[in-house]
């Protein structure tokens, strides 16, 4: 029952969005892209203009996207204790290894 | 698997300095051809994977790893500080491109070593808890 | 069939993306579920890729002439956007792995009967 309403609630948004991209379209300046497409090989000395684009012209996101990786690592390093972890926090008895499953 | 089929170790010990020269070249070229920084350390993160998944021996030190990445990803948020925020690159027409292609080495074993920590210490997890019950 | 003609191909990624929504509401094991959380991360990576298409464009390096250039912009974003799909699910995937060892199982009924006792 809930399966046939989620599929049915899906088909009407998507055919919702589907008919309003048909009938109203717009488009954007062309403005970046004019710029980066001629101007790419003088700014930088790059001859792949992706490259230009994520080391010199956006070098922020690039920053920051690296440290996005540090930080799903640093969640990670708290959801999964390695066993040397695991020992130490036992013997300072902050976590109870071998917890007991409750009964279904 | 198991770990005494010998095919597969055999076969990736083979491949394995293939494998990085690949993943280098894809880092350094990277300001030339299509790569870069990202796509070469997707391929050098494939190593430590593949290592383990047909040796799965847990001798590698993943803190190590852990550490260095750090290192590398603060040479990373201090190069462009240093060098491309304040002119310095634009200053001497010439580096620009050591200076892509530093930065491309960085990012690469940045993300290689980050990708790698992270299946590391899936594969190395120990249970807190009873085993499965369905 | 007419109804071809009012359909774009940028509608491809729009259907990805609404099957990456059904499969997180309906699906009844937790990592079928972390999967469709995958899968709309890569459609919207697609639908932006698509941006600004041109029959005919090349490779935006110094060999191909500049008007027939693709677009590098979306392109160059999109590498930040699929590293954070992967963090994303690798952090769903830590966070399952400690509640299947705690609890036992990896069927959300299940697991809600077994989190109220």
């Amino acid at each position: 029952m809930r399966i046939a309403l989620s599929a049915l609630f899906i088909a009407a948004v998507f055919t919702t969005v589907t008919v309003v991209n048909a009938r109203y379209s717009e488009t954007l300046d062309p403005f970046l892209y004019d710029y980066m497409t001629e101007n790419f090989e003088e700014d930088t000395a790059a001859h792949n203009a992706i490259a230009a684009i994520l080391l010199n012209y956006r070098m922020y996101d690039t920053m920051f996207e690296a440290l996005i990786l540090l930080t799903a690592i640093i969640g990670m390093n708290q959801f999964l204790p390695s066993p040397v972890e695991l020992k130490e926090l036992s013997a300072r008895k902050q976590v109870a290894v071998g917890d007991k499953v409750g009964k279904e | 698997m198991s770990s005494e089929s010998s095919i597969t170790r055999v076969i990736v010990g083979l491949l394995y300095p293939f494998i990085l020269l690949l993943g280098f070249y894809v880092i350094i070229n990277g300001h030339y051809t299509p790569g870069g920084g990202f796509q070469g350390g997707s391929i050098l993160a494939s190593l430590f994977i593949a290592r383990y998944v047909v040796f799965p021996v847990e001798d590698i030190d993943s803190e190590m790893l852990h550490l260095s990445q750090r290192f590398v990803l603060a040479l990373l948020l201090l190069a462009p500080t240093v060098l491309l925020f304040t002119g310095a690159v634009h200053a001497y027409p010439e580096y620009r491109a050591s200076y892509l292609t530093l930065m491309d080495i960085f990012i690469g074993v940045q993300v290689g070593y980050g990708l790698g920590v992270a299946v590391l210490r899936f594969a190395f997890f120990r249970g807190v808890g009873e085993s499965w019950r369905f | 069939m007419a109804l071809l003609e009012f359909l774009d191909v940028s509608d491809l990624a729009v259907a990805l993306f609404f099957i990456g929504l059904y499969g997180a509401m309906t699906q009844r094991n937790i990592i079928k579920t972390i999967m469709s959380v995958g899968i709309m991360d890569l459609a919207a990576v697609v639908f932006f890729m698509l941006a600004n298409y041109q029959p005919g464009a090349g490779p935006p390096i110094t060999g191909t002439p500049v008007e027939r250039m693709a677009d590098p912009v979306p392109q160059a974003l999109m590498i930040t956007a699929i590293v954070i799909g992967v963090s994303v699910v690798a952090m769903c995937l830590a966070m399952f792995m400690r509640v299947a060892y705690r609890y036992g199982t990896a069927d959300w009924n299940i697991l809600i009967r077994r989190l109220d006792k």
